[in-house]
């Protein structure tokens, strides 16, 4: 079993679209994916057609195991659930504190779903904070989409110097551009920049798309429903790409 | 309750009475119609089936599924059927089947034919709650299709079970019955085929007391019945595993007629001993040539990157040359000879023994025979083992090897005549010892191999690549050689030769020979 999250200190950069559709596409080649759906702005949940809101609230995240089970969802797709959003998960960050080992919770919390899953996808609010560090020690890989600009630029940097100092593994971060416009010479710069310095990059590149923001009215996967077009075909390509260096 | 049911269709109902008794409180929407073949697949030696498990393709999908709890169940999109694990798409399935299948090639046990119509159930929100598949099975038997069953499939989707009970709730009511038993094991039924009917393993249940002859064609009957076996899977070339088995099995048929031959007439030995080396000289070169295809990705992996393709001359070179072999090889195999031969050993080997027939030493029982030759032999192997220093020749190392080999087999043969556990300690420490020798030998044979197609290689490139290959290959049988002396320590320590002693000199059984 493999967990991925989807991360960025900035908010707005197509992490909930990569979740939904990463794990759409993993379930395709058969695996079976359960998406945590940590925003409390329960984005990924409306994708699927799921409710936010869950029984007992916070706390299930807290004491895992059973309280886990009871809440996953199965989406519309064979084999991909989904573990919804709460609009109590804002609090996560107090709740964290209030307990032991208060960065290792998530993990311990998930570990019982490690048998029954191949992917776990975890997407995540914005911001830094003890939800995030959680969400670190409990991923194998996170999955940073960054918008080729100035300010994307400095966030990632941020990010990387905070693995550093926290001594999480670098390598486990797989960053790649997101939401990019190639026309905009700003972002062929500032591509060019980042690849120069940060060579892990993956080379897919997931476009600015009218089609990624019709998810929310289809409430479907791009994948699902126009998996052949220019973004269908990105989220393919980024997700092969993924599993070749998660796999390799 | 959130398993997925089958349901049998009620003679005296249809789909559409079905349907429309759920239409009150769902949408029902038609998700897909099918009709085509389901092919069940294992290996020969039935791999899946031993690890719970089956595996079949339909409608472009592959699916593993499994009656045990240990693996979930899993599909891949296929565009051809595969036939080894390789061809499969790179995904879940096949990360789970990669450890299970390794060499073997899937073989097609029963195909049927299905009409299969899956629906979603919806509610109000046009959420999907659960699924129902309608599905007919035929089996076709030449020219006439036999219907298998007609079955209901409601599975749940997870978290809305209160949807799933409503409906199983109805289904009940409406005169379907559960339909416990398992598809796949029916078919199996129909189609007459028994799983598990075949490994390359020797086991055979032995009596103590059983007359020594006796007990050695119960050994050789068994491995006869592996070289049968394994004949029709070499002549289609379906995997490399059924040459290998049968060379196995040759082996060991040899090694038994050499070792324990003694107890039938002399003339059984000799045209043993003549007819099964035989068998190995004509199966030698496809074996090799098979053991080199199976190196590739580890030769490969021995390269820098941009080398990695200039060995490919090699591996073309012998596969032109496999066809040819190969082609021989089923020559020989389909010859009047070796019909006669198998005749001749068949009928030895269901000729029952008789005092006369049985030579002077199968007075005594099987478990003083056994004994006192698997001492023997054990014996052979250290005082050889011990006379070889760092710079010993590696002819002496190769004659352990052999000696070793007969050992295992001994105690393989004989295995079910002493405390299981013991055996597999003394089997499990002898194989580390095997593998040191074995891997020494392989590794100097490759070396030459690869050497003889260097004398005739022209292209630069290819010289080059195969000659680090060659020196790769070299420093590891250093390394394997100057692992021989601890591992060889290891196995001859007094707790292995007071085990020994303990287990196969009882009643002072070598003292009578």
């Amino acid at each position: 079993m493999v967990i991925l999250s989807l991360y960025n200190i900035k908010g707005g950069v197509g992490k909930t679209a990569t979740a939904v559709n990463l794990s759409y596409l993993s379930t395709l080649e058969g695996a079976k994916t359960l998406v945590c759906d940590l925003d409390p702005q329960g984005s990924a949940s409306y994708y699927f057609r799921i409710q936010s809101g869950i029984k007992s609230g916070i706390k299930t995240l807290i004491a895992g195991g059973r309280k886990i089970d009871i809440n996953i969802k199965g989406t519309d797709y064979e084999n991909l659930d989904l573990l919804p959003s709460d609009f109590s998960f804002r609090n996560l960050d107090l709740k964290f504190h209030q307990v032991k080992k208060p960065k290792k919770r998530l993990s311990k919390s998930l570990s019982p779903k490690a048998g029954e899953y191949d992917f776990i996808f975890i997407d995540c609010p914005p911001n830094i904070t003890l939800v995030s560090e959680n969400v670190f020690n409990a991923s194998d890989y996170v999955l940073v989409p960054v918008i080729p600009t100035t300010l994307s630029y400095r966030t990632y940097k941020k990010l990387i110097s905070f693995f550093k100092k926290h001594t999480f593994e670098t390598k486990q971060i797989i960053p790649f551009f997101s939401m990019v416009e190639i026309r905009k010479k700003l972002h062929r710069e500032m591509m060019q920049k980042m690849r120069g310095k940060y060579p892990d990059l993956l080379q897919s590149v997931i476009p600015y798309a009218s089609l990624v923001e019709q998810m929310g009215i289809y409430r479907k996967p791009v994948t699902h429903f126009r998996p052949n077009s220019t973004a269908g075909q990105s989220y393919k390509l980024l997700w092969d790409e993924i599993k070749d260096r998660i796999f390799r | 309750m959130n398993r997925e049911i089958n349901y049998l269709f009620p003679a005296d109902s249809n789909k559409d009475v079905l349907l429309e008794n759920l239409g009150s409180n769902y949408k029902v929407k038609n998700e897909y119609h099918w009709r085509g073949e389901r092919i069940y697949f294992d290996t020969f030696d039935w791999r899946l089936y031993n690890k719970s498990c089956f595996l079949f393709s339909e409608n472009n999908k592959i699916y593993l599924k499994s009656w045990g709890k240990n693996i979930q169940p899993k599909y891949v999109q296929i565009r051809r059927i595969p036939k080894f694990v390789w061809q499969i798409p790179d995904s879940a399935l096949r990360r789970e089947l990669e450890p299970i299948l390794e060499v073997r090639a899937l073989i097609s046990l029963a195909t049927i034919l299905v009409d299969q119509q899956k629906f979603r159930i919806l509610n109000k929100i046009e959420k999907t709650v659960a699924y129902l598949i309608l599905e007919n099975s035929y089996l076709s038997q030449g020219e006439k299709t036999q219907e298998i069953i007609k079955l209901v499939t409601l599975i749940p989707v997870r978290g809305f079970y209160d949807h799933y009970q409503n409906i199983h709730n109805l289904l009940k009511k409406k005169k379907f019955k559960e339909f416990q038993a398992n598809l796949f094991e029916n078919i199996l039924l129909i189609k007459e085929l028994t799983p598990g009917t075949y490994s390359s393993k020797v086991t055979i249940q032995l009596d103590p007391q059983m007359d020594a002859a006796e007990a050695v064609k119960e050994i050789l009957s068994s491995l006869f019945n592996i070289i049968r076996r394994n004949e029709q899977g070499i002549l289609e070339d379906i995997d490399t595993e059924f040459l290998h088995d049968y060379r196995v099995a040759v082996r060991k048929t040899r090694s038994a007629y050499g070792q324990l031959g003694n107890v039938f007439d002399a003339k059984i030995y000799e045209t043993a001993k003549k007819d099964f080396s035989q068998l190995g000289s004509w199966t030698n070169r496809m074996r090799d040539i098979d053991v080199y295809n199976l190196k590739k990705n580890e030769y490969q992996n021995m390269l820098p990157n941009n080398m990695k393709k200039d060995i490919e001359p090699f591996f073309k070179n012998l596969n032109q040359e496999r066809k040819i072999v190969h082609k021989n090889l089923v020559n020989k195999l389909t010859s009047q000879d070796y019909k006669q031969s198998i005749a001749y050993w068949e009928r030895f080997l269901r000729k029952p023994v008789t005092r006369k027939s049985s030579a002077i030493q199968s007075k005594w029982s099987i478990l003083e025979y056994a004994s006192s030759i698997i001492m023997k032999r054990f014996k052979k192997v250290i005082k050889l083992g011990e006379s070889i220093t760092v710079g010993s020749p590696d002819e002496l190392l190769h004659k352990l090897r052999i000696e070793c080999k007969k050992l295992r087999y001994l105690l393989e043969f004989f295995a079910s005549l002493f405390p299981l556990q013991h055996i597999v300690f003394l089997i499990k420490q002898l194989k580390i010892l095997q593998d040191n020798l074995g891997d020494f030998n392989d590794l100097s044979v490759q070396q030459q191999t690869l050497q003889k197609f260097v004398e005739k290689e022209t292209n630069k490139k290819t010289l080059l690549a195969v000659g680090m290959l060659i020196g790769k290959l070299n420093e590891k049988q250093t390394r394997v050689r100057e692992a021989f002396d601890n591992t060889f320590q290891q196995f001859a320590s007094p707790k292995m030769r007071k085990l020994f002693m303990k287990l196969f000199s009882s009643g002072n059984v070598s003292d009578k020979w």
